[in-house]
Parts: structure tokens; C-alpha cells; sequence
């Protein structure tokens, strides 16, 4: 316990030594020191009516995340480090996190030619479609690398990457052969620096390429694996004016791991989306189609820790909490997926418009499987230790995972009010995405109006009120917040959220085999109160009360988030 | 135990940050793109002596989008005052770079968008949570910042903005 | 022309990038299977509506086929969330106390999940299916320090029977005996597997203590022996008798460590 008090008050004495220097007058001489931190804790109670009884708590009712990170930058160069602590992890993160210690330390130093880190770092390459390293806090994900970056602008308008290192698995150091070590380039040319007669053209062109490989030693008894797997892409982005395209394709060579369950078929992918805007009107469009191109550091590990590579869903992420009851997950074995979206700006004073204007966005997005044919009579579709598959470039199968047609409307009544509504349709094949098997499909429709009044200069009210309407899953939900804002400092909030499922609460389905399955659901109501202090970037939340289960995504990841009762708090500041 | 003290360290330490000013530091140098793909740096953003905004945000964050939209109503307004100019950037990820475009454009706003498509810049100005937003004076130091957004948090803004152009002290704020 | 140069450079620059392995011919390692130097015990945590777990009871048969079932000893440990006896037709109880014992030690939350001699690799025991291959195999190589034999007979209900321990090399650190029994072929619904799905070694229970029964002394010198008897161990209603075996294993107290493992058919 003292050696714990003792370490506690040596951290506090680091940081508190960094703040002062970063006061210090003279930045030039002795540098600038900045970070951050973020603390999130949650007491957990035992709930009968929710089904958390004290063995599922198991005596840690208190669980805690939190991270601090601190750069020090000094002309061209820069150091970091970061420090994480889970005891244990909040409930739905990934229990390997537990522990505490520094992730993360680094050093850079960059000219405007050449720019180089050794230690952790993130990078990406392209679009992420072969390489992208990133954290994401919310998530409990963190693949960065550890090694070493280089960065060369030998001319105006390249730009040359080269990287190699380990990723980060939770606590795990890396030692011999307990994961794959990664190492790469890219490449991407900006023409019209390049080609001194395109600088003052009004079309863009980006040109660029990636190169990724892998090691991992083939310590495997049964299969014969490769021990070296390249994966590359190339692309381009061109604009014109209001107008834009992107495009990017990869391909991966043979790589058996656990994702595609050990098939040994390349795997390729292709990613373009193209939009035009002009003053008050804007479409994009977006089309994706990938197989087989789970691409991860170590070929044995599942779930969400060292990805290598990088494919978002496309689709809209929602952030109503009933219209992302339902979000959408990659799915990195195959997909095909288009997605479309119009903003457009009703002009002020027209008859729509009013005097303030109002904005319309349209969004449809619809996923759905690439066409897998059999190898042969005697080979099963994905059969481990075979090719696999035989799939056609770009083909699309018949299987519909995910579509969301959705409108949102946003529009200043008049001084005090402003509405925003929304209204989506989703179709969420619930066995594929969440690996459920035999569940049927979610069919929601969900509709949300956000009503803004502000009855002081800096004193206002937000109410929310949504509707989730499915026959589906756990039926019907509704869900209501009044929340009282006190800019820039004070925030309150109450609300609800009531699963009604529907009349007798008994969800009932018939599955492929005829088998008819009846859910009794008990109607549960989920309130919770919030409070939360800003004052510049120190911002604290409190909030008391039951959180739904549900499924956080960012960026295409997702995390599980279980039902649970208590109270809750989440200190974030930077420096 | 550790828990205990960790949690000890920080709010020792969130003490010493709330009494702590910003004052002389100035932006990091990182790359970033613009809508348009080209690649830019962070320590090109500029504004002729004048105040600058950088202000975080995301296609998905809602507080982000209204904070963003309640300034274009008045961005004319305050640059006319200040001659302030407002850098927004979108941290979203790669595939929705075309759609930042439609967005700003289909909301009408005059600002300077950038795509921080990996979270670099974020990551070096130490963004945990979006909406954030800093205002540089005419040299370019941070001279303060703020976290979330709320109906009227633009009043704030601007008087800090305002502050700023006219050379007075704000470290009272 | 600067750029060409540049890029010249990078084309060549860009092989040391590009090792990459394709694999023609068979998929299957080909090399002989040198005979394993000792026994090792895979558990197998399991659950009957748990989505991927018949996909790992494949990679233990196909493990087991390569080293021979004597050699890897598997036992497949129905607890969890996906073990709980559920709603119709996955109601039959699958559980036991020790293996809901054992769950919670190993902090195992996520089904499949295996446990192989009970090592930990970093800060856990637990080890994902597709990384049983290379743990197995490695341990399999490790050199043999004692000698495990079994001896169990069933009378009616009743399992009578014996441990004896042969200390092939020295042992100065308290070690304990867990004995199990385990039933093949029960015909019972499995998710993602039959509604006759064919369950095998299965974890029925322990005999007399959980953690096993602690051996009388913690220092044995090489060439020495040791025996421990069980008797009266009374078995479940729906057990087949002549479908259990008896496994046991000799750990390491402080490290949970398994040293030596056997398994034997109960003789009728």
C-alpha cells in the first residue's frame, strides 16, 4: 500500500514538474510540454430486474480505465509517452487489458525533409485498406506500432513512408515469434507539384501506393503456412472543383489465419467514392467490395486486437442511442456495399427554408454478400486447409447483411428553437454481423425529433424524444432526455429509455427449420441522471442509473457494452 | 490499492490543471489533407496576425455539427469585427473524406476544412473529446481552449475572440 | 529528371519489402511426426450453444490425430455462459462444480477457449483455439520428469481406483493430484453442431477434491514413487460406465503448472 502511495505521489511530482516547466516563459529554449488525461470509473450495483446479481459482479464492483499522455516538443523534436490503467477494465472491454503501466513512448525528430520516430507510433496508409494503425479510447483499441518511422519529402508533392515494428497486443511484450512483426512502405505523389505544368490546373491528382508484409514463423503442426505475407495497394484522388473521386484497390496473398478460418485464397478489396458539392447542395457516393482481407499481425488471433489493415463500414454512424441500437460491422471475409448521401440547404427566406434555411440529408447505404462458389463436389465453402472459395471480382451475392434508409432535417424555428428530426429504416442481419446463428433479421424503424429552446443567452434546454419500432429482437423501445445546458459550464440531464417490446412482451419467430421460437421479454425502464462541469478543457461527468446493453462501433469496430446499474464518472482534461 | 492512488494522482493533478494558464504554446507540425487530398501542414494554418479557431469535429458528432452550424449563422458577423478565421477539423476516418465535402458545402460553411483522417493532429494537441476548440492569437499561441458544446457556448467564444483581437489579457477566463 | 531518380530508387528500395511466401502444392505439413516425449492435457472450454465451439473440438481431434490421443489428452470442460442449461432443446445440465471452479480461476469469459497444461502465456492461462498448435506442440517436446499410471475399475455405480506417481527425475516443490472422470459419445444438441451431436470427453466431475489431494510431502528424490487411492466415487444417473475414463494429473501447487497427466478406461 505505501509503495503504492509513494509511486502515486512520484507520478503526481513528474507531472507536476512537467506543467511547471511547460509555464516556464521561454518555450524556445527549454521546450513545450502538453497532454492529456482521462479517467472513466464505474460502481456497479446488482440489479434483479435487470439479471446482474452479485456473481456476476464478483467483488469488483468498482472498475476503472484510464489513460494520461504527455508530449514534449522542443523545435523539431518531440517525445512522448503514455500511460494506461485498467482495475480492472470496465465492463465489455476485453479482460486481457487489465494492468497498468506505459503503453506507449516515443521520440521524433523532423526537418521538412526527413521526419523520424522511434518507439510507438501511428500511421496509415492510403485509406487503410492495407495499413492503418490508430487507438481509439472508447473502444479499448490500440494497434500502434513499436519500432521505428521514416518520413521522406525529398521534393515538393512526394511523400515517402517506410515503417517496421511489432503491434501492440494489450500487455503482452513482444518476444520471439509470439506474433508477427510488421514492416512496409508507401509511396504518394502529388502530380500537380510534381509536374510543374499541372500547379495551376484546377484538377487535382493524387497518385500513390502501399506495400505491407508480414512475418510470422510457422510454428504449426498440421498446416504448412507462410511465414511472409505481402499485401499492396494503389490509388488515386482527382478533384475539379466541387468535384471529387477517390479509388483505391488491395490485394493480399495467400494468408491462412483464423479470421478467413485457415483458407488459403488472396484475398483483394476495392474501395472508391466520388462526391460533388456546390454552395447549398452535396451528393456522395460510395462503393466497396472486399474479400477475404482479415490481415492481422498474428495469424491465431480473433476479435479486434492487431489488425494490420483497416475496412470501414459503409454506412452511417448513428448517434441517437435508438438509432445506433443497430450498427453496422465489417465484414472483413466479404462484402459488397454501396452507400449514397445528399445534403441539401433549403435557401433562407424561401417558402420551405423560412428565414433561417433548412438542411435536408438523405442517407442509403445497403450491404450485402459477394457471391461464393464452391471449389468443388467435395470441398465445403471455406473449408480450412483448402483454397476456400472461388469468387468472381466484384461479384455480389445474395445474402443482405445491413441497409439503412434514413432522412434527418435540421431547422432554426426562430431565434429560441431549433428542431432537428430524423427518421431511418433499418434492416440488420442480426446472425452474420453479432455471429448469432439462426437469429432472423432486425427489420427497425426508428424516428427521433431534437428540440433545442433557449430561453437566455446562455441558458437553454435540449428534449429528445425517439421511437424504436421492431418486431424483432427485443421489440419496441422509447426513449426520452430533457437535458438543461448552462454554456460553457453546467449540463443536467435526465432521461428513459422504456422497452415496451409490445403488447404481451413476447417476441416469437420462426427460423429456417421451421422451429418456432417465443421470447418472453419483462418491459424494463432504463433511467439514468447526468451532470457534468466544464470549465476550459477539464470536463467531469457523473451520472447515475441503468445503461442499456448494446453495441458501441466506431469507425466499423464494435464493442459490446453490457447492461448494468450504477454510478458512473469520467474526468477528461488536456494541457 | 493502485486504483486508489491513481485516482489520487489525477485529482491532484486536475487541481493544478485548473489553475494552470495556456499560455505560450503554439501548434504542433503535422500532416493533414485537404478536401481536395493535398496534403497540408498544420503549421501553415494562418490568418495574418489575425485571431485563429481550430475547432475539432466529426461527421457523427451532433454537438460538433450544431456548434459548427450556430457560428456559420454569425461567421460573417464576427469576421467583419475581428477578422477571425475558423479552421474546422474533421478527424473522421478515410472513408467518409468524400463526404466532408457534400456536408460543409450542403451546410453552407465558410470555413477552412482540413482532414485528419489518422487522429495526428489530434493526437498532438491532445484531443480526448470532441467538440474542442482553441483560439490562437495573432502569433499563433494557444491562448485558450475548450471542450463540449452547448446553445450559447458561441458567446464565449467570440468574446475571447474579441479579447484577443483587441490585445487584451484573457488569462482570467 | 529528379522524380525518375527517386522513384528508380524507391522501385529498388521496395524489395526489401516484398519477401513474401506463396504456398503450391499440399497445405498440410508433410515432415514424420517425431513421437512426442510426453503427455500433455488440453482443456477445452466449452459450451453446448456456443456458435464456434464444435469448430475448436475439430482443431483438439485434428491435434490429436497428429500426436495420437494418448499423447494430448483432451477434456472438454462445459462451462460459462453457453454451458448453462438453457432453453429447449439445449436444457440438458452440462456443468460441473469444478469445471465452474476451474472458469472462474482462469478468469475464461469468451468460449472457445483452451487451457493447455495449465501454462500461462503472459498474464493468462487461457489460449485461443487457433493457437493451440503451436503450444501443444512445443510442450509435447519437453522433457518427461515422471511417470503418471492409472488404475480404475467401476462395480455397478461405484469407481474404485488408483494414482501411482514414478519420479523420474527430483521434485522440491508441493504438488497436488487432480482426478477426473470423463464420458464419451453422450448424444446431446449442440449449437452450430446436431441436434444428436456427439459430445466426448467430457468433464463429469472430480474426484473427492477440486483442487486435487495435495501429496504428503512437497520433496520426492528421482527414482522414488507414490500412490494415492480413491474408492467409492459414485457416478450420475445418466452416466454410461462403459463410456468413462479417469484422467489425472500431478500440478505444481504454487504455478498451477501440470507436470504430468495420464488418462485410462474405467474397467468393468
Amino acid at each position: 500500500m505505501k509503495k503504492y502511495i509513494l509511486k502515486s505521489i512520484g507520478v503526481f511530482a513528474i507531472l507536476f514538474a512537467f506543467t511547471q516547466m511547460a509555464n516556464a516563459q521561454s518555450p524556445q529554449k527549454y521546450g513545450q510540454v502538453s497532454g492529456s488525461f482521462q479517467l472513466d470509473a464505474q460502481l456497479y450495483q446488482e440489479d434483479s430486474e435487470l439479471g446482474i446479481t452479485a456473481e456476476d459482479i464478483n467483488g469488483q464492483d468498482m472498475r476503472m480505465n484510464a489513460f494520461g499522455n504527455i508530449i514534449y516538443r522542443l523545435g523539431n523534436f518531440s517525445a512522448g509517452v503514455r500511460y494506461e490503467a485498467y482495475l480492472p477494465p470496465l465492463a465489455g472491454f476485453d479482460t486481457r487489458l487489465e494492468g497498468q503501466g506505459f503503453v506507449n513512448r516515443w521520440a521524433r525528430y523532423s526537418t521538412g525533409i526527413i521526419d523520424v520516430t522511434v518507439g510507438n507510433f501511428y500511421e496509415q496508409f492510403g485509406s487503410g485498406m492495407i495499413f492503418r494503425a490508430y487507438e481509439e479510447w472508447s473502444l479499448g483499441y490500440d494497434n500502434s506500432v513499436d519500432g521505428a518511422r521514416v518520413i521522406l519529402t525529398p521534393m515538393k508533392g512526394m511523400t515517402i513512408k517506410g515503417i517496421y515494428g511489432t503491434q501492440r497486443f494489450f500487455w503482452q511484450k513482444y518476444e520471439k515469434n509470439n506474433r508477427g512483426i510488421v514492416r512496409g512502405g508507401d509511396l504518394d505523389l502529388f502530380m500537380n507539384d510534381i509536374f510543374s505544368g499541372l500547379e495551376s490546373s484546377k484538377t487535382k491528382l493524387t497518385l500513390g501506393a502501399g506495400l505491407i508484409s508480414k512475418y510470422q514463423a510457422d510454428l504449426d503442426p498440421i498446416y504448412k503456412l507462410p511465414e511472409n505475407v505481402m499485401s499492396w495497394s494503389g490509388r488515386f484522388n482527382l478533384s475539379h472543383g466541387g468535384f471529387f473521386w477517390q479509388t483505391e484497390y488491395a490485394h493480399k496473398i495467400n494468408d491462412p489465419n483464423a479470421i478467413n478460418d485457415y483458407i488459403y485464397k488472396d484475398g483483394q478489396g476495392l474501395f472508391s467514392s466520388m462526391s460533388y458539392s456546390q454552395k447549398g447542395l452535396g451528393f456522395a457516393l460510395s462503393a466497396k467490395w472486399i474479400d477475404n482481407m482479415g490481415f492481422k499481425s498474428d495469424r491465431a488471433v480473433t476479435g479486434d486486437a492487431l489488425f494490420i489493415n483497416f475496412l470501414p463500414p459503409n454506412a452511417k454512424t448513428h448517434s441517437y442511442s435508438l438509432s445506433a441500437m443497430y450498427p453496422y460491422a465489417t465484414q472483413v471475409n466479404g462484402e459488397a456495399a454501396i452507400q449514397a448521401t445528399i445534403n441539401y440547404r433549403v435557401p433562407k427566406k424561401s417558402k420551405l427554408g423560412g428565414k433561417y434555411g433548412m438542411g435536408i440529408e438523405l442517407n442509403f447505404s445497403h450491404i450485402r454478400a459477394i457471391d461464393k462458389t464452391p471449389l468443388n463436389d467435395s470441398t465445403s465453402i471455406g473449408q480450412s486447409g483448402t483454397l476456400g472459395y472461388e469468387t468472381k471480382f466484384l461479384s455480389i451475392g445474395d445474402d443482405v447483411y445491413f441497409q439503412d434508409l434514413g432522412i434527418e432535417i435540421d431547422k432554426k424555428i426562430n431565434k429560441h428553437f431549433k428542431l432537428i428530426v430524423s427518421a431511418d429504416m433499418i434492416k440488420y442481419n442480426m446472425a452474420i454481423i453479432e455471429g448469432h446463428l439462426g437469429e432472423p433479421d432486425v427489420d427497425a424503424f426508428v424516428w427521433v425529433t431534437d428540440l433545442s429552446y433557449r430561453f437566455k443567452r446562455k441558458h437553454s434546454l435540449r428534449w429528445e424524444l425517439s421511437q424504436l419500432l421492431t418486431k424483432q429482437d427485443q421489440g419496441n423501445w422509447i426513449a426520452s432526455t430533457l437535458e438543461y445546458n448552462f454554456a460553457p459550464t453546467w449540463f443536467f440531464a435526465i432521461s428513459d429509455q422504456y422497452n415496451y417490446v409490445n403488447k404481451d412482451g413476447v417476441i416469437k419467430y420462426t427460423n429456417e427449420n421451421g422451429e418456432v421460437h417465443e421470447t418472453e421479454f419483462e418491459k424494463l425502464h432504463y433511467p439514468t441522471i447526468a451532470a457534468g462541469y466544464t470549465k476550459g478543457t477539464t470536463r467531469v461527468l457523473l451520472s447515475y442509473g441503468r445503461q442499456r446493453e448494446g453495441i458501441l462501433c466506431v469507425g466499423g469496430v464494435c464493442r459490446a457494452v453490457p447492461k448494468s446499474n450504477g454510478f458512473k464518472i469520467t474526468i477528461t482534461s488536456s494541457f | 490499492m493502485k486504483r486508489l492512488s491513481i485516482v489520487l494522482a489525477l485529482i491532484l493533478f486536475t487541481g493544478v490543471l485548473f489553475a494552470q494558464d495556456h499560455s505560450g504554446k503554439t501548434l504542433p507540425e503535422v500532416a493533414v489533407k485537404t478536401i481536395t487530398g493535398e496534403s497540408f501542414n498544420t503549421a501553415d494554418i494562418d490568418n495574418d496576425g489575425k485571431p485563429i479557431i481550430v475547432s475539432f469535429w466529426a461527421l457523427w458528432c451532433h454537438p460538433c455539427i450544431k456548434e459548427l452550424t450556430t457560428i456559420a449563422d454569425v461567421y460573417e458577423d464576427w469576421q467583419e469585427e475581428t477578422g477571425v478565421k475558423l479552421y474546422a477539423i474533421s478527424i473522421d476516418d478515410a472513408r467518409s473524406t468524400a463526404k466532408v465535402g457534400p456536408l460543409v458545402n450542403g451546410k453552407g460553411w465558410e470555413y477552412e476544412v482540413l482532414l485528419d483522417q489518422n487522429g495526428d493532429f489530434k493526437r498532438a494537441m491532445n484531443v480526448n473529446m470532441i467538440p474542442h476548440t482553441f483560439v490562437l492569437d495573432g502569433d499563433k499561441n494557444i491562448v485558450w481552449q475548450h471542450t463540449s458544446f452547448a446553445e450559447g457556448a458561441e458567446l464565449d467564444l467570440i468574446e475571447i475572440v474579441e479579447k484577443v483581437a483587441n490585445g487584451e489579457d484573457i488569462s482570467g477566463h | 529528371m529528379k522524380i525518375f531518380k527517386i522513384l528508380f530508387t524507391i522501385i529498388i528500395a521496395s524489395g526489401l519489402f516484398t519477401a513474401c511466401d506463396k504456398i503450391e502444392g499440399s497445405y498440410y505439413e508433410s515432415g514424420i511426426i517425431p513421437p512426442p516425449t510426453t503427455r500433455v492435457l488440453l482443456e477445452d472450454y466449452t459450451g453446448h450453444t456456443c456458435v464456434a465451439c464444435p469448430s475448436a473440438h475439430v482443431i483438439a481431434e485434428d491435434l490429436q490425430n497428429t500426436y495420437g490421443d494418448t499423447n494430448l489428452i483432451v477434456v472438454a470442460v462445459h462451462a460459462g455462459t453457453f454451458a448453462n442449461p438453457g432453453s429447449s432443446p439445449y436444457d440438458y445440465d452440462f456443468t460441473t462444480d469444478a469445471g465452474d471452479a476451474y472458469n472462474t480461476f482462469f478468469g475464461i469469459t469468451s468460449y472457445p477457449n483452451g487451457v493447455i497444461n495449465r501454462v500461462k502465456t503472459g498474464n493468462n492461462y487461457f489460449i485461443d483455439k487457433n493457437q493451440w498448435g503451436p503450444a501443444v506442440s512445443k510442450l509435447l517436446y519437453e522433457k518427461k520428469t515422471m511417470e503418471v499410471t492409472i488404475e480404475a475399475n467401476g462395480n455397478d455405480t461405484i469407481i474404485n481406483g488408483s494414482v501411482k506417481i514414478d519420479f523420474i527425475e527430483g521434485l522440491n516443490s508441493q504438488a497436488k493430484v487432480i482426478i477426473w472422470v470423463t464420458e464419451d459419445h453422450i448424444i446431446k444438441p449442440q449449437l452450430n453442431g446436431a441436434l444428436d451431436y456427439e459430445h466426448n470427453h467430457v468433464l463429469r466431475g472430480a474426484v473427492e477434491h477440486t483442487w486435487g489431494y495435495t501429496l504428503s510431502s512437497s520433496t520426492y528424490s528421482a527414482g522414488s514413487t507414490t500412490s494415492i487411492e480413491f474408492s467409492d466415487y459414485r457416478i450420475g444417473e445418466d452416466w454410461v460406465m462403459k463410456n468413462l475414463s479417469v484422467v489425472a494429473f500431478v500440478y505444481d501447487d504454487e504455478t498451477k503448472r501440470v507436470i504430468q497427466v495420464n488418462k485410462a478406461h474405467v474397467h468393468i
